[in-house]
């Protein structure tokens, strides 16, 4: 058993794992026991990851925990996971947030077993995708996480919610569908180039395709991930989404999924297509500096709470744009400062925002209402809620001592370093940042109070906000403690994105045999 | 020519054809005598002689067989297209023996019809001379538009039987046309021998490959030859609905197949008719399909929108004949019947006496009631729109590919574009079943048929595991 969970610990975090909770809520009828059995599960996927966390080699940027089955052998395509520096992080942090999620759904009402065994599902497709290296595999993941959270925001959402999920919807599978073509025909170009059939993505890496075929598949596969980020002009159904979902779907699509669309940008576009990111990379800089100034104004002006933090991470987003692309003047290199800096921004936004949409949703519990015109003086009411509103805040905001001051100071720095004018409008964004969250906490914490006679926070409530509040400080203290094991990764893609190649590396086991072999 | 002979091999090959045939003969004894009138006896008959054709067409030996010059083939697509056939009409009887209609549609000369409809289509799909291929898709034609205006006669089924019979003669007469040129430029039936006689630049032969392009969109429900498939869906009853979705368009692909792969030589003719017909189908079906109500007319648009997606593997295979184009056609096919049976069967259970065409309201709030039902329904409109990872993804998948494969770029985009419109309208029934408000109660209920759920199940999970363990 140790030696099947060493040698398959991904595809048991993805797949066994939330396969054994749907499992498992189907067949419990009771909503408690249905409740402490999926709060099991992810605090075993959470085990697992940290498991594997310990486990990784952080001084290689080669692919860990290979597992690769054939499949469909005709064609090329495999069942092929594995972990390296670039996903490591976002896969902690995805496991990281599904007991949490739990625990916030523990005194919801209406329909909570389905809703558990969706987020169970949901879960798998985040992991999946971040961990498939067969292109088909990603596509399969990454359109399963949409069933989960379509129904997420369908059947639990607000006053809007039809509008919203079918929006959402829409939008992320049309991008997707185009992302499919382009996947296709680069999975052709291979044929052609060099007479077998591969979806493998280490095999596609080594392809060299013109630079016109390089633009159009970089564009089907740019639609769909920018449509998931969202990049501005492509972000119109994250508003209407992060509004009108649950408390724990905002969660779940601030802090993971939206992760994904940069994620396939620094696993898929960038290393496929490196010609065409050299060209087009001009136009992200700008999309992405638009929307942090747009993302920013747009949020300034909400009156309702959720659609303002849904607008700051239109904007936070746009920061991890610019970091992504960000090419060193002397060309043929992604600036390695910026690139650490979107990876760590990703995460400081997953759980600085995740924490204002938890904190969000439990006013939300009480008052039900979002627009922020309806509170006031929560400070004196509810002076726990204020102390963690205040950190998450700070977190968001930037501020030295927590993760987003050190991911938005890298991206700066690397992106000045590249194209000082756009480090210079992005910075403004950070100022807008601090104007807009800050009158948000003023608004709601201070000044005439509104809500005398609600309660403060459960300890529940305290329990699941803590570990996110926790670690927004440790991220910013301690940052080097979490980047450490992707320095290898990043460095390997900033220095070599033009002629990017992977290997993968022997699982420990298999080390361990070579080692006992005398190898 | 030579002589043809019959001999036992003859019998042995055409068994599955002839069991059908006795079986409508018999079928029409029974209808006229009163102890035999029985529906159960009815019923027993029709299901052994489909049975013993499907078991004969199993069982038939491997190697190949023709008879008169290939006026009578068994070969792969033969058989593929015979036992898919069978295993659907199965399935379309159990439907019909548990819905409401079980009375009007268990009588001796419906089946007798069922049955001749059957073996029209299976001779359809065996055959490489033109002549036996028209006569086949005469005979599947008129029983099926029998079958639609017969069982239940009302305003709306007789509306859609001569709609679709006033249509579809005119189709078979330019189909016959388009032979009869074909037949004048090369002086031969026989589509194998056609290849070789064809010239490149006869007229005559350029006319008759169009004119059977057109025929054969009629019956494909291509747009803009699909005026009749809407009202035809919606006004059939249901069961003949499945069956008219599901082995009409199967066969018309398999001979579309059978027939393109001929006329190769002229392909800069009937590619750029096919590829039109295709772009048009798959915008006009998934378009329309956004503003019906109605459930069947839904699915309707919906299948023009699928037959323009198979459309795409069928020109991929007029380019570049490789295996993978055939295969990718083949999956479709397999696929669309998979899924569309399984709708049809929850659709079958929903309807009773006063309401026989299920609308989008009355779903609402299904799953609160049916959890399963729903949820299976739910399964099924995530196949037809494609989502993996089900067997629809992969259908999709396969054709798309066939289509870079062979250059087809525009195609698959608008492919693209018209899948990414068609999330609207499927979705939208899981609108209606998962997102009512809490206040709603299902209007609906679904009576207890055991077969129809069992073959609805079987659909689902074959939807489910097919795409992930057995592509191609």
């Amino acid at each position: 058993m140790p030696a099947f969970i060493d040698t398959h610990l991904l595809t048991l975090l993805a797949i066994i794992l939330p396969a054994i909770g749907i499992g498992g809520i189907a067949l419990l009828r009771n909503v408690q026991a249905a409740k402490i059995f999926t709060l099991f599960i992810s605090l075993l996927i959470f085990a697992g990851s940290l498991y594997l966390y310990q486990q990784f080699d952080g001084t290689s940027a080669e692919l860990q925990f290979v597992e690769k089955y054939r499949w469909l052998p005709d064609y090329g395509i495999s069942y092929f996971v594995a972990v390296d520096g670039l996903s490591l992080l976002l896969i902690m942090l995805t496991a990281f947030l599904t007991p949490l999620l739990v625990l916030s759904l523990w005194h919801a009402q209406h329909n909570l077993r389905a809703l558990l065994a969706l987020l169970m599902l949901l879960t798998s497709g985040m992991l999946g995708s971040l961990i498939a290296f067969d292109l088909l595999l990603f596509y399969i993941f990454w359109e399963i996480m949409l069933i989960p959270m379509y129904f997420i925001i369908g059947m639990w959402g607000g006053k809007n919610k039809l509008y919203a999920t079918t929006k959402f919807f829409i939008y992320t599978a049309s991008g997707s569908l185009f992302m499919l073509v382009a996947a296709i025909a680069l999975y052709g170009l291979h044929y052609q180039d060099s007479g077998v059939f591969s979806a493998n993505l280490l095999d596609l890496y080594q392809l060299r395709e013109s630079n016109t075929a390089q633009y159009l598949l970089f564009l089907g596969f740019l639609l769909a991930f920018a449509i998931k980020i969202p990049l501005w002009p492509f972000h119109t159904w994250l508003p209407d989404a992060h509004t009108e979902a649950p408390t724990a779907g905002s969660v779940v699509l601030a802090a993971v999924l939206l992760k994904l669309g940069i994620y396939g940008l620094l696993r898929f576009a960038i290393p496929l297509f490196p010609y065409a990111v050299i060209d087009f990379a001009p136009f992200l800089l700008g999309f992405g500096v638009i929307g942090i100034i747009y993302g920013a104004l747009t949020a300034w002006a909400q009156q309702d709470a959720k659609k303002m933090i849904a607008y700051s991470s239109v904007s936070h987003l746009g920061f991890v744009v610019v970091g992504t692309v960000s090419l060193s003047l002397s060309g043929g290199q992604l600036s390695e400062i910026a690139l650490t800096g979107a990876l760590y921004q990703m995460i400081n936004h997953g759980i600085s925002t995740g924490a204002l949409f938890f904190l969000i949703g439990t006013i939300y519990e009480r008052c039900h209402t979002r627009m922020i015109a309806d509170y006031g003086g929560l400070a004196s009411s509810m002076p726990i809620f204020a102390t963690l509103l205040i950190i998450a805040t700070l977190g968001s905001i930037g501020l030295p001592g927590t993760g987003g001051f050190v991911g938005e100071f890298y991206i700066l720095l690397g992106a000045f370093e590249a194209q000082p004018f756009v480090a210079v409008c992005a910075s403004f964004g950070v100022l807008l940042g601090a104007i807009y969250m800050l009158s948000l906490c003023r608004r709601l914490l201070f000044g005439q109070c509104k809500n005398k006679e609600v309660k403060d926070l459960t300890k529940l409530e305290v329990a699941y906000l803590l570990p996110l509040i926790i670690l927004i400080v440790l991220t910013g203290v301690l940052p080097e403690v979490f980047l450490q094991k992707t320095k290898p990764s990043l460095k390997h893609l900033a220095r070599n994105f033009l002629s990017y190649q992977l290997s993968t590396l022997a699982s420990p086991t298999t080390k361990q045999q070579l080692a006992e072999h005398g190898e | 020519m030579n002589i043809p002979t019959i001999g036992l091999p003859f019998y042995i090959y055409t068994l599955p054809i002839l069991a059908l045939l006795a079986g409508s003969l018999l079928l029409l004894l029974c209808a006229v005598s009163k102890m035999l009138r029985h529906p159960a006896i009815i019923f027993i008959c029709t299901l052994a002689f489909i049975v013993t054709a499907l078991i004969s067409c199993i069982l038939l030996p491997t190697p190949d067989y023709q008879v008169f010059d290939g006026a009578y083939v068994v070969d792969s697509i033969a058989r593929f297209g015979q036992i898919l056939v069978l295993t659907i009409a199965l399935c379309i009887l159990w439907f019909s023996k548990e819905s409401h209609l079980h009375a009007q549609f268990l009588r001796g000369d419906v089946c007798s019809i069922f049955l001749i409809t059957l073996s029209g289509m299976m001779v359809m799909v065996s055959s490489y001379n033109l002549l036996t291929i028209f006569v086949g898709l005469e005979i599947f034609s008129l029983g099926t538009y029998a079958l639609i205006g017969y069982i239940k006669q009302t305003q709306p089924t007789q509306e859609a039987a001569i709609k679709y019979f006033v249509l579809g003669s005119f189709a078979a007469a330019i189909l016959l046309f388009g032979f009869a040129f074909l037949y004048a430029a090369t002086g031969t039936l026989d589509l194998n021998a056609m290849l070789a006689k064809l010239p490149e630049d006869n007229h005559l032969a350029t006319i008759g490959s169009l004119f059977a392009i057109v025929g054969l969109a009629f019956k494909l429900a291509l747009v803009p030859c699909h005026l009749w498939t809407p009202d035809a869906y919606e006004g059939a009853p249901t069961a003949v609905t499945a069956f008219m979705a599901t082995t009409a368009k199967a066969v018309t692909i398999l001979l579309a197949v059978r027939f393109l792969h001929n006329i190769t030589a002229l392909n800069t003719f009937w590619l750029p008719v096919l590829t039109l017909f295709a772009t048009l189908s798959m915008l006009v079906g998934n378009v329309m399909a956004l503003v019906q109500n109605s459930l069947k007319r839904m699915l309707a648009y919906s299948s023009i929108a699928h037959g323009g997606y198979i459309a795409i593997a069928l020109v991929a295979l007029g380019t570049k004949a490789e295996a993978q184009m055939l295969d990718s056609t083949l999956y479709y096919v397999i696929a669309y019947c998979i899924i569309s049976i399984g709708t049809f069967a929850l659709i079958m259970r929903m309807e009773d006496n006063n309401r026989t065409n299920i609308q989008l309201e009355d779903l609402t709030a299904l799953a609160k009631t049916y959890p399963y039902s729903a949820a299976t329904l739910a399964i099924f409109m995530f196949a037809f729109a494609g989502i993996p990872p089900t067997l629809g993804f992969f259908a999709k998948f396969f054709v798309f590919k066939a289509g870079l494969a062979a250059g087809l770029y525009t195609l698959v985009i608008v492919g693209v574009v018209g899948s990414a419109i068609s999330f609207y309208y499927y979705l939208r029934v899981i609108l209606h079943m998962y997102f009512a408000p809490s206040s709603a109660t299902s209007g609906s209920s679904m009576h207890k048929a055991h077969a129809t759920t069992a073959i609805c199940a079987i659909a689902l999970v074959a939807t489910l595991l097919l795409g992930i363990l057995l592509p191609a």
